[in-house]
């Protein structure tokens, strides 16, 4: 279990400057044996927030508990360095020591336990052979690629057997392919031994992917933290919407609002869709994702959420079809299964579900201002 | 965490552990010491330079008495001698500076851009000259060209029928080419390395564009490089500013007086007394001169990293072929390794066999006698100077890279503020601006008077090594410690190493090839140095250097040939030696085999 409280940091960035926050006040918590991922633009505040929990940076306020033990307490200045923590790591550069052979790199953590000679070596050698390295134990370190170098890195990470690992965007330097199966081997390894997790990455894929549950950061702030699904099928922010997965942000005119159901009009037709409105303006954006879109050739009979527009564009994806409606000055883009082919300039109609469409404040009022009030509420 | 190690979180004790990462008293202790040091090194001698051009007047030493004039600098700057002095340094300083770094830069492009046959071979040969103190360098040279009986004037002579050789070493364009071909070694490294990063797409670019190798290498490589070689140039200028060895022996001869060489005979006049206000003076004046240039220095190197070069992706250096110019080059490249390299070394072998300058003849030949190898042998002290020879190059080479190693950490990494850590960084790098006769002067002023018994030591030998060198140890390790990923040393710190440990352990086998390099590099400069140890030697100090500079001083050319043998082979077994003594201590620290 990581419990973290009201966590702040601040950078100096210039002399004589106001100190900038890097982290304004981060509270979450982290159940045992869970993957949870902070994911983020760069420079939102999700790998101090991870080098926080790790000891390798050092807050200004708040208080991290990792298990029963505080490793940090602002108010009271207690700190215990990371080399104290006993956490495992995984850099985005792997950090393997080019001075090393893969052998030695792995031994390190348990020679600085003071282990048994003939422990340390059975311990390494069962490390390396859990990530299938067992054959390059006297190698030197730079000679292997960089899928081996990170399968190292985590065999060094996981070899004094900790109860948490930490990942600092573990992925990021592989290739796709290669991504992807180490994204299914760390997801196997971390149930294996019910690692309490923290991951950290810009790739809201390997997020939903990965996650029991996700915080997404933007500007030292939580935006939005809940379950992989829920983040993406029912994002309570614009920013959420935004960041994970594509979808339609359709310029529309408020009509109506009652409770957390309100109906817009825009050039495509008139739509009743869940409210994320936090006050009635008459500019609102419209917002579903493509797939939650049904198309149709003849005008469904029904009022309410129909839309109508020109086919402008098809991009055949094999699996789908992504089909480019306009309808005066908007485009929409709709992923459709390929049964339904249409054809460029044919006109269409569309239905969308109320529960998948979402308003939200435009982008000039909902700032970042409104974006951190959201996020209190959220933990209100 | 293990449960017994646990604690209740909310009646949790104020637990600091013992040994932190950030132990900040210590730090602070360290930050504190170091710069004391640092400030002692670098700032005594700036300091006791500008009091002694107030405070001393012809044959007294400055703390003699305590009455200040600014009589010394009215004398030097109504005497109209200063301003010729002034302006043969000036025409000296830039003229070598043109022909060292035009050399260099046409070598390292060559080198390192173009398909050159050979390349490895040419690379070590050039490099040769930076194992040869400059002062044996000049004794080389003045062997093949002295106008009478140079070796190669002679059948030149003899060719045209003239009374005088056609070269003339014994004036300042003698001086300005001997100097300016003795930096290329050091300019060559300087420029290679940043040839050596440019990205080979820039200039396929060009190609593809259309450009020729000539219209590519004038607008696309120079341009991109210009930032570095400016600051290369800029460092090469303070550099010939304050060089002693050649003003002091072909420029003497000449009775072509510079700055460098006319603060030394201020202090050491062949007859009467020592004028120590009138050296200070021209001392400081070098020392305005130099900070102006290090100023201008900051500037530039401040702006050269615009142009980052290296990218890790992707990255594989392609070269240019010559073409039509390949005989060319190849002719220009081996006949400026026989210039510099090949012909110097021969002469000083030659002179070393001889008791005078002689041309090759037959007769010479058959005479030549190793009578001056036995002479020196044969010397008593010989055992003693061997002794103080090894003990200052090693001992410099040794403070100065302990020194800067702990000083470029705090630097890099140290969790200070960056204030703080720039403000050490600067002072470590000032003795760059301070020429290595005014730090000669200015140690010796200071431990004559003040009671701290090194003067006439190797000691303060060790100190005015380590003050000429720190600055470029600094920038070096600096440098060097930048490359290393931070994660590497915070790796080490998750796996559960203590500060020590993870210096001991990571850091310092990291950046032993760079701790190496500037051991190797200080020590072998300290066993060639000159200007500094001319103003603080004693005789029960002498050293290799200072040995031929008497044996020069009293006209002894064979004898000082075979003593710079001597260091030239010496060179070669220090290396050797020390790479693998450090390939042993760097190897040792991993405990568990598999």
């Amino acid at each position: 279990m990581i419990r973290v409280t009201r966590l702040r940091k601040e950078y100096q960035s210039k002399e004589n400057q106001e100190p900038v926050l890097a982290l304004k006040d981060i509270s979450f918590e982290i159940g045992t044996g869970e993957i949870f991922t902070l994911l983020g633009p760069s420079g939102c505040g999700k790998t101090t927030t991870l080098r926080s929990i790790a000891g390798l940076e050092r807050p200004n306020g708040g208080q991290i508990q990792i298990g029963e033990q505080i490793v940090f307490d602002g108010s009271r200045n207690h700190y215990l360095p990371a080399e104290k923590r006993g956490l495992g790591m995984v850099f985005q550069s792997y950090a393997i020591w080019p001075h090393m052979t893969v052998g030695q790199n792995v031994a390190y953590p348990l020679e600085n336990k003071k282990l048994p000679k003939k422990e340390i070596v059975e311990r390494v050698r069962a490390s390396l052979k859990k990530v299938g390295l067992e054959a390059y134990i006297n190698r030197l370190a730079p000679n292997l690629s960089g899928g081996q170098q990170q399968r190292i890195a985590l065999a060094r990470a996981l070899v004094a057997e900790p109860e948490v690992l930490l990942l600092d965007e573990p992925l990021s330097n592989l290739d796709a392919k290669l991504r992807e199966q180490m994204r299914i081997e760390i997801k196997h390894i971390q149930q294996e031994f019910g690692l309490t997790t923290v991951y950290v990455t810009h790739d809201q894929e390997e997020a939903l992917a990965l996650s029991d549950q996700i915080a997404l950061m933007k500007d030292g702030n939580i935006v939005e933290l809940g379950k992989p699904f829920d983040l993406y099928d029912k994002p309570k922010n614009r920013f959420t919407a935004s960041f994970i997965g594509y979808g339609n942000f359709i310029k529309s005119e408020l009509v109506q609002l009652d409770e957390d159901m309100a109906v817009v009009q825009n050039s495509f037709g008139r739509f009743n869709a869940t409210s994320r409105l936090q006050e009635k303006t008459r500019e609102v954006d419209l917002f579903f994702r493509p797939h939650y879109v049904s198309l149709y050739r003849d005008k469904p009979d029904q009022e309410l959420n129909v839309g109508e527009g020109v086919v402008t564009d098809l991009i055949f994806l094999g699996e789908t079809i992504e089909v480019f409606i306009r309808s005066g000055e908007d485009i929409m883009r709709i992923r459709s299964h390929p049964s339904f082919i249409p054809h460029e300039g044919e006109r269409l109609y569309f239905t969308l579900q109320p529960d998948k469409s979402f308003v939200f404040h435009c982008e000039s009022e909902a700032s970042s201002n409104n974006q951190s009030a959201e996020a209190e509420k959220i933990f209100a | 965490m293990k449960p017994s190690t646990s604690v209740n979180a909310t009646n949790l004790p104020v637990l600091l552990p013992k040994k932190q990462w950030y132990n900040f008293d210590f730090m602070k202790m360290l930050y504190l010491v170091m710069f004391l040091i640092v400030s002692y090194i670098v700032l005594v001698p700036m300091v006791i330079l500008l009091y002694s051009s107030v405070g001393s007047t012809k044959g007294t030493l400055p703390f003699e008495q305590l009455t200040f004039t600014m009589d010394n600098y009215i004398s030097v700057l109504t005497n109209p001698l200063t301003y010729s002095l002034l302006g043969n340094t000036v025409v000296f300083t830039v003229g070598s500076i043109l022909i060292g770094i035009s050399i260099a830069v046409f070598l390292a492009w060559v080198l390192e851009r173009t398909n050159f046959p050979g390349r490895m071979i040419v690379f070590s040969l050039v490099m040769i000259p930076m194992a040869i103190p400059q002062m044996i360098y000049a004794i080389g040279w003045l062997q093949l060209l002295n106008p009478t009986n140079g070796i190669i004037n002679v059948p030149l002579q003899a060719l045209f029928g003239i009374e005088k050789g056609p070269f003339d070493i014994y004036s300042l364009g003698g001086m300005i080419i001997v100097q300016g071909i003795s930096m290329v070694p050091t300019a060559f490294l300087m420029i290679a390395a940043t040839f050596s990063t440019l990205d080979p797409t820039l200039e396929e670019q060009s190609a593809v564009c259309g450009h020729g190798i000539g219209s590519t290498v004038r607008r696309i490589t120079f341009p991109i490089l210009m930032p570095a070689l400016l600051s290369a140039t800029i460092f090469f200028t303070i550099v010939a500013m304050e060089t002693f060895e050649i003003p002091g022996t072909i420029g003497l001869t000449a009775g072509i007086p510079l700055l460098s060489s006319q603060i030394y005979f201020a202090t050491h006049p062949p007859s009467g007394l020592p004028d120590y206000g009138l050296a200070s003076v021209l001392g400081v004046i070098m020392l305005v001169f130099a900070f102006v240039l290090i100023w201008y220095y900051q500037r530039v190197t401040k702006n050269a990293e615009k142009y980052a070069t290296i990218t890790g992706k992707g990255y594989r250096p392609t070269r240019m072929s010559l073409g039509k110019w390949k005989i060319p080059t190849i002719i220009a490249v081996w006949g400026f390794i026989l210039i510099s390299v090949i012909f110097p070394l021969l002469s000083l072998i030659w002179s070393s066999l001889h008791a005078w300058t002689v041309p090759i003849t037959w007769e010479t030949i058959k005479s030549s006698s190793l009578k001056a190898y036995s002479d020196v042998l044969n010397m008593s002290e010989i055992g003693n100077i061997t002794w103080n020879t090894m003990a200052m190059s090693i001992g410099s080479g040794i403070a100065t890279f302990i020194l800067v190693g702990i000083v470029s950490w705090m630097v890099v990494r140290g969790p200070f503020s960056p204030r703080a850590r720039r403000l050490i960084d600067t002072v470590a790098f000032l003795p760059l601006a301070i020429p290595g006769v005014v730090i000669g002067l200015s140690l010796m002023f200071f431990y004559i008077y003040f009671p701290i018994p090194v003067y006439g030591t190797i000691w303060v030998m060790i100190i005015g090594m380590v003050t000429k060198y720190i600055a470029f140890g600094q920038r070096t390790m600096v440098s060097a410690q930048m490359q290393i990923s931070k994660d590497l040393e915070e790796a080490s710190q998750l796996a559960g190493a203590g500060f020590s440990t993870t210096i001991r352990k990571i850091t310092v086998p990291l950046i032993s090839p760079a701790l190496f390099y500037i051991f190797i590099w200080v020590a072998v400069h300290a066993m060639r140095e000159l200007p500094v140890l001319v103003m603080l030697y004693s005789p029960s100090t002498l050293v290799a250097s200072t040995l031929v500079w008497s044996f020069w001083e009293e006209g002894s050319m064979a004898k000082a040939s075979v003593v710079g043998v001597f260091l030239i082979v010496a060179f070669g077994l220090l290396f050797y030696c020390s790479r693998w003594l450090f390939e042993k201590v760097t190897n040792s620290g991993m405990k568990t085999k598999f």
